[in-house]
């Protein structure tokens, strides 16, 4: 489709199940594609599903899986492409028109009434359901459809009595009950503990057996290859393969995903120097109350770019902010160069040079609303030139910006516009020229390039890198697996809170990452030894060696 | 966002920024629509509304009386309006600037008098008894912020229930007791006790006393703490966005604790203002009109600039001072009420429709006329 | 801000131009104040009977609350009816403070001949009233005289003497329900009269007071006239401004007495009695007197005799026995022969506070009282 040197991408072609006639066909996606704001989400991605599989779309976040469910559900209008439906082409205008034809999806985030039952919320918006009049039938046929597919929930239940995998029980009872036979799960285990996945997969393939077809996104190659019967693989909006699972190797599935060939990095290695930040035993809890971050250990020295892979939501925010102070940890300490910081408020994490580049860039990296002079003056400010005693030089903070804007080439300023109406490009170099500015010896970079066009980003890296060069010690978090490779020396990868492997950028194949970053430790052909089974602990041990 | 209407439909979009030649413009605009909205009114309940418009603009500032009678009015607002200001600014939203003041009031008087049973009097007195008003108004207030800061409760609620707490104790004080602030010999209704005459702020020309530049004077610290400290400038920041405070390492409970104070103090300086240059003593009945409130729509109508309450807090007072006049030529003294409302919301509809652009347009299924293709371009 | 500024100056600018017309009216009344002196004391309006006698009236609140303010307003009334060559004008909804100030100067500079404040607002007078000698102000309540300032004020007592009469008199009625507003001395010593009337028919009555600590609370007055219904009182009286507890009365079918003005109309059925203000006797002799030339600042303290208080029409309840004899005790007070404060009078607390044959003299009444007479449940909150 656009070149990829993959190698195992093109062993199993979907376009080997003709199109058209075969009567195993359940819906068939072509060419579509879909942009938003001009960039594609999905790019002529071709997709076929047959009655009674399980399909997994597999891809890393951001790579159009949920585009693409969308557009099959009704939700989105493609831009160009066509939707075939039991062989016949069909135009979904709105996800009504998709259910009645047997075509529906269970969100990430569940469209359930809480005060309502069970019961109700299946007979809410049905088209041929008197509530009143049926109410007896309804609970028979939820008792009915739960006991084939083992979706037991009690029907007269308020939703918001249950726990997230009843609800999500609801949500698959509430398609079954409306005829959907081709169920779409975006990202299902993403709520679930394992126990509830185990039981979410005897419900699929329960239903499987029925004769329905069902697409299983997910992110997690452990499950992807337990679960699934075929496997697509997405990345970047593009569709890079397709093919059995039985047939599929892990390792290739992983590059597949992850997708690119050993770095082109021109990398200017320096020698590292001391331990500028350390981490022991780090665990903070998430914004919700648990544990997001657990036992972490990091070491970043001088002149040193530590890179941290992972898929978004896997603990990287909270190791950042842990790191700076913006989040209590609850275990673990902290040390910047030999000083405990862990109990240190943030301005003092500051003034001891720590710095830092949020991925929140317009909240939390800026105050969007005020003007870039402010912005870059939101350090700066508590010390001379820009203060004098208790009061704010204007003019040293006009003249700070207008030297800043220059040598870090941030371009579109004009006075008194907020922030917020820059480019995220300039914005970036905003916040990156206020930062090193400060002559950190301990930066703590997150999602650094993300959402950046081309030249921004090439101009960022460039900047970190010339800054690691310069001696900083640089905590470098990103999914973007190029970045990481590119310009770390060192890579960890963190997958639910815990790191889950170390690997010097020289070792690090797009599988071997895939992998670890899809929560599964290097198999034989990766270079740790541990075996399938260990959990993250021992990979981090064994591998922790080459650090 | 749009609403169909027939074949029409109507659409809202938010718009650029606007040139600062419209940003001017617009709020003269809406001033002079909202008073000819308001003369519509007057006009139809039977009024002369040039004859109204005249008698206003008369008794607000025609002459020296009504020019004194105005800007003494305009004190305490301006006080208030500052008070809203400051941590509208953060947006913590302090309702409470009635009670402060009304505190504020209470302290003053209180600290007034017992300087004077103590021998202590003149500017001495003054700046305490000021200073102690300031005080009790920003100590009033820190009862909401620390919640505020602290447990995250809403400052909202609690700012508003401290105005009725304040409210009683000063009721108590005069009605219901006989305290130090209850003037003992005086029966036939119960009033304060008087400070000392040396502590009356200096009167300059009929009732205009200093306290006006004391809360001119205010304004203009505001203005320069904002604009000029680092308090200031944490309060901008922390005001657009307290995540990017706490990123920059400033302590936003802190700010929220002295932003609510300083407004607190000001509040409070009103109240001790209205004791040294107006009543002399504690009257419950002259001090609970609803200048805290009057004060947050002050504040909304100068566009939370803290010298921008100076001429918006004439121009209400002046309205005030005419409703006796209006009265006196049949017009009810309502009107005065009602014209402060159109003119608020003439001013805050302005500013929406200078951030919206509204267009009444032809559905895109209906028919296209075929003049408005065939249109010279 | 620089926004708004600009229409500031717009309206600011609009107001000078006004002004001018504004400024020419001050200087003509300017020299008429430095010529009053050159020509006795006596005010101008003397001379010349042609020009009409003006006077303001000012309330704090509506002129039609049925109570306090509409009492004031029947005042004026009276006086247009009774006096001819007068112009009065009123301003009601005003505040004390800056807002009495601005409207006693705004009629002084305007050259009023009498300007009457029908609330308590004596402070504000004395610091504009030097300014404009040539205009009398009147001031309710008030007891610090100057030249052109006197005071005037209500004998609560007399009227709630004849109240207390009434009350007592109802068949059955053991437990009387009284809302105050705050218990200062005025609201305290129309209570004890009231009681001394009750006790003079019934001696076993009770009284229970309620104070809601506001003016003006229709909301806080319905939930006290309430409590005292659900506490038993089988009537209720009023000394506050809003119909709240005159509709609590009707709605509970027990009898009500009002405060100040005929308040037959708020409780039809429940109705009996109600004292009421008669200002307009007093406002037409000032008046008169100012005309004459022979005004004097004075204290006056109306009661009965003087005609400022008197009776609304009784109820139907309110037996031919109980009229007759509510008129000859009025009759006996006017002609000086009965006297209800006669000692000994013993508060709630058991204290003698007037001893056998002494009593409280009309010149200290307004002093009193700071105790609740026996016979009421109560208390004034200490202080």
């Amino acid at each position: 489709m656009n070149g990829d040197p993959t190698p195992a991408a093109s062993t199993a072609e979907p376009e080997t199940s003709e199109a058209g006639g075969e009567p195993q066909e359940a819906a068939r996606l072509h060419a579509i594609t879909k942009s938003f704001f001009g960039v594609p989400a999905n790019d002529r991605v071709d997709f076929d599903l047959r009655w009674g599989e399980i399909h997994a779309l597999l891809g890393e976040n951001g790579a159009g899986k949920s585009t693409l469910c969308s557009v099959l559900a009704g939700l989105y209008h493609p831009d160009s492409g066509e939707i075939h439906l039991d062989g016949e082409r069909v135009d979904l205008a709105s996800p009504q028109q998709a259910l009645e034809h047997g075509v529906g999806m269970v969100y990430q985030h569940f469209r359930l009434v809480d005060r309502f039952t069970v019961a109700e919320n299946l007979a809410l918006g049905h088209p041929e359901t008197g509530f009143v009049a049926s109410r007896r039938s309804l609970e028979r046929q939820v008792a009915e459809l739960g006991r084939r597919y083992g979706l037991e929930v009690s029907p007269k239940a308020a939703i918001w009595q249950l726990s997230v995998g009843e609800q999500q029980r609801v949500e698959i009872l509430k398609l079954l009950y409306r005829g959907v036979r081709i169920l779409i799960l975006d990202e299902p285990t993403a709520v679930l503990t394992p126990q509830e996945a185990q039981s979410l997969f005897t419900t699929m393939r329960a239903m499987a057996a029925d004769g329905q077809a069902i697409i299983f996104v997910s992110h997690k190659l452990d499950e992807v290859l337990e679960v699934s019967d075929r496997v697509t693989v997405l990345r970047d909006g593009e569709r890079v393969g397709s093919m059995e699972t039985a047939d599929a190797d892990p390792a290739a599935l992983a590059r597949m995903m992850v997708g690119r060939d050993l770095s082109t990095r021109a990398r200017s290695r320096t020698e590292a120097g001391s331990a500028a930040l350390s981490v022991k035993g780090l665990t903070a809890d998430g914004d919700r109350g648990i544990e997001a971050l657990r036992e972490v250990d990091l070491e970043v020295r001088e002149s040193q770019i530590v890179g941290v892979a992972g898929v978004a939501g896997n603990g990287q925010r909270e190791l950042a902010e842990a790191i700076v102070g913006l989040r209590r940890s609850k275990r673990g300490q902290i040390f910047l160069g030999d000083v405990d910081i862990t109990r240190t408020s943030t301005l003092q994490r500051i003034k001891m040079g720590l710095g830092f580049v949020p991925e929140d860039r317009m909240r939390t990296g800026m105050a969007g609303g005020l003007p870039l002079t402010a912005n870059l003056a939101l350090k700066a400010y508590r010390q001379p030139p820009l203060s004098k005693g208790p009061l704010v030089s204007k003019r040293a903070v006009e003249e700070r910006a207008r030297t800043l804007e220059k040598q870090f080439d941030i371009r579109g300023v004009r006075w008194a516009m907020p922030t917020s109406l820059l480019s995220g490009g300039n914005i970036q170099r905003a916040i990156l020229a206020r930062e090193l500015s400060a002559r950190p010896k301990v930066l703590v970079a997150a999602a650094p390039t993300r959402g950046l066009d081309v030249a921004a980003i090439e101009a960022i890296r460039q900047i970190l890198l010339d800054e690691r060069d310069a001696g900083t010690a640089i905590l470098m978090i990103s999914e973007d697996l190029e970045e990481i490779m590119d310009l770390s020396d060192e890579i960890v990868v963190l997958y639910e809170g815990q790191i889950m492997g170390r690997l010097d950028p020289d070792d690090a194949t797009p599988e071997v990452l895939g992998m670890l970053m899809a929560g599964r430790t290097s198999d034989a052909d990766a270079e740790a030894d541990a075996g399938p089974d260990a959990g993250p602990d021992a990979a981090a041990e064994s591998s922790g060696d080459s650090a | 966002m749009s609403l169909p209407l027939g074949a029409f439909e109507l659409t809202v979009e938010r718009q650029q920024i606007p040139s600062r030649l419209v940003r001017m413009a617009a709020p003269t605009a809406s001033v002079a629509f909202g008073l000819l909205v308001g003369a519509v009114i007057i006009w139809a309940s039977g009024q002369d509304p040039i004859l109204a418009y005249t008698e206003m603009a008369k008794k607000g500032f025609g002459g020296r009386l009504a020019l004194t009678g105005t800007l003494v009015l305009a004190t305490p607002l301006i006080l208030t309006g500052l008070a809203a200001v400051v941590a509208f600014r953060m947006k913590i939203w302090n309702i409470g600037a009635e009670g402060q003041l009304i505190l504020g009031a209470v302290a003053s008087s209180g600290v007034g008098l017992w300087l004077g049973d103590n021998g202590i009097g003149g500017p001495v007195g003054i700046v305490l008894m000021l200073a102690a008003g300031a005080g009790a108004g920003a100590l009033w207030a820190g009862l909401a912020a620390l919640p505020r800061a602290y447990l995250n409760t809403d400052e909202v609620i609690s700012t508003l229930m401290l105005n009725f707490v304040a409210l009683g104790i000063m009721n108590y004080l005069i009605f219901s007791s006989f305290s130090h602030w209850r003037d003992p010999s005086r029966a036939t209704f119960p009033v304060g006790r008087f400070v000392d005459d040396s502590m009356f702020l200096h009167r300059f020309t009929g009732r205009l006393h200093i306290g006006l530049f004391i809360a001119l004077a205010a304004a203009g610290a505001l203005w320069w703490a904002l604009r000029s400290t680092r308090w200031g400038f944490e309060v901008w920041v922390t005001g657009d966005s307290p995540r990017a405070a706490l990123y920059s390492g400033m302590r936003v409970d802190r700010k929220i604790l002295s932003v609510l104070m300083v407004s607190g103090a000001f509040a409070g300086l009103g109240g001790g203002i209205e004791v040294g240059g107006v009543l002399g003593n504690l009257d419950p009945r002259a001090l609970s009109l609803g200048v805290g409130f009057a004060g947050i729509v002050v504040a909304a109508l100068a566009r939370l600039s803290p010298l921008g309450v100076i001429p918006v807090a004439i121009l209400v007072a002046s309205f005030t001072n005419a409703k006796p006049g209006l009265q006196v030529l049949g017009i009810p003294s309502e009107i005065v009420t009602l014209l402060e409302g159109i003119l608020f919301l003439c001013i805050v509809g302005g500013e929406w429709f200078l951030r919206n652009a509204v267009r009444l347009q032809r559905r895109a299924a209906g028919p296209r006329p075929v003049g408005v293709e065939a249109a010279p371009s | 801000m620089r926004r708004f500024r600009l229409g500031v100056v717009v309206l600011i600018a609009l107001a000078l131009v006004a002004a001018a017309c504004g400024d020419d009216e001050a200087e003509e009344a300017a020299p008429a104040t430095t010529a009053a002196p050159a020509t006795t004391a006596a005010p101008a309006t003397t001379e010349a009977p042609a020009e009409p006698l003006r006077i303001a009236f000012m309330y704090d609140g509506e002129i039609d609350d049925g109570g306090w303010n509409e009492a004031h307003e029947n005042g004026r009334q009276y006086l247009i009816a009774n006096m001819d060559g007068i112009e009065t004008t009123f301003v009601e909804n005003l505040s004390p403070g800056s807002e009495f100030q601005a409207a006693f100067e705004d009629f002084g500079s305007q050259g009023y001949d009498m300007v009457v404040c029908t609330t308590w607002c004596q402070d504000d007078v004395l610091v504009v009233a030097p300014n404009y000698p040539d205009t009398v102000y009147l001031s309710w309540g008030g007891y610090q005289t100057a030249p052109n300032v006197g005071h005037f004020d209500g004998a609560t007592e007399d009227g709630r003497y004849l109240d207390g009469l009434v009350a007592g008199s109802q068949p059955g009625v053991e437990l009387i329900g009284y809302v105050g507003g705050f218990a200062i001395e005025e609201v305290v010593r129309g209570v004890n009269a009231f009681m001394i009337g009750a006790r003079e028919i019934n001696p076993d009555i009770e009284t229970q007071v309620v104070w809601v600590n506001s003016w003006y609370d229709p909301a806080a007055e319905q939930q006290a006239a309430q409590a005292l219904v659900d506490a038993g009182a089988d009537l209720l009286a009023a000394e506050v401004n809003a119909p709240a507890v005159a509709s609590v009365a009707e709605g509970a079918g027990i009898g009500y007495i009002h405060y100040g003005i005929d308040g037959s109309g708020l409780a039809p059925n429940s109705w009996l009695s109600g004292f009421t203000f008669n200002w307009g006797p007093y406002y037409l002799s000032q008046a008169q007197a100012l005309a004459d030339g022979t005004w004097e600042p004075a204290l006056t303290y109306g009661g009965l005799r003087d005609g400022v208080v008197g009776m609304s029409p009784f109820g139907d309840a309110v037996t031919a026995e109980t009229i007759a004899l509510v008129e000859q005790r009025r009759q006996e007070i006017v002609d000086g022969t009965f006297d209800y404060f006669a000692g000994p009078i013993t508060d709630n607390q058991g204290n003698v506070v007037v001893a056998e044959g002494a009593t409280i003299a009309w010149e200290e009444r307004t002093l009193c009282c700071q105790w609740l007479i026996e016979g009421v449940i109560g208390e004034i909150p200490a202080g």
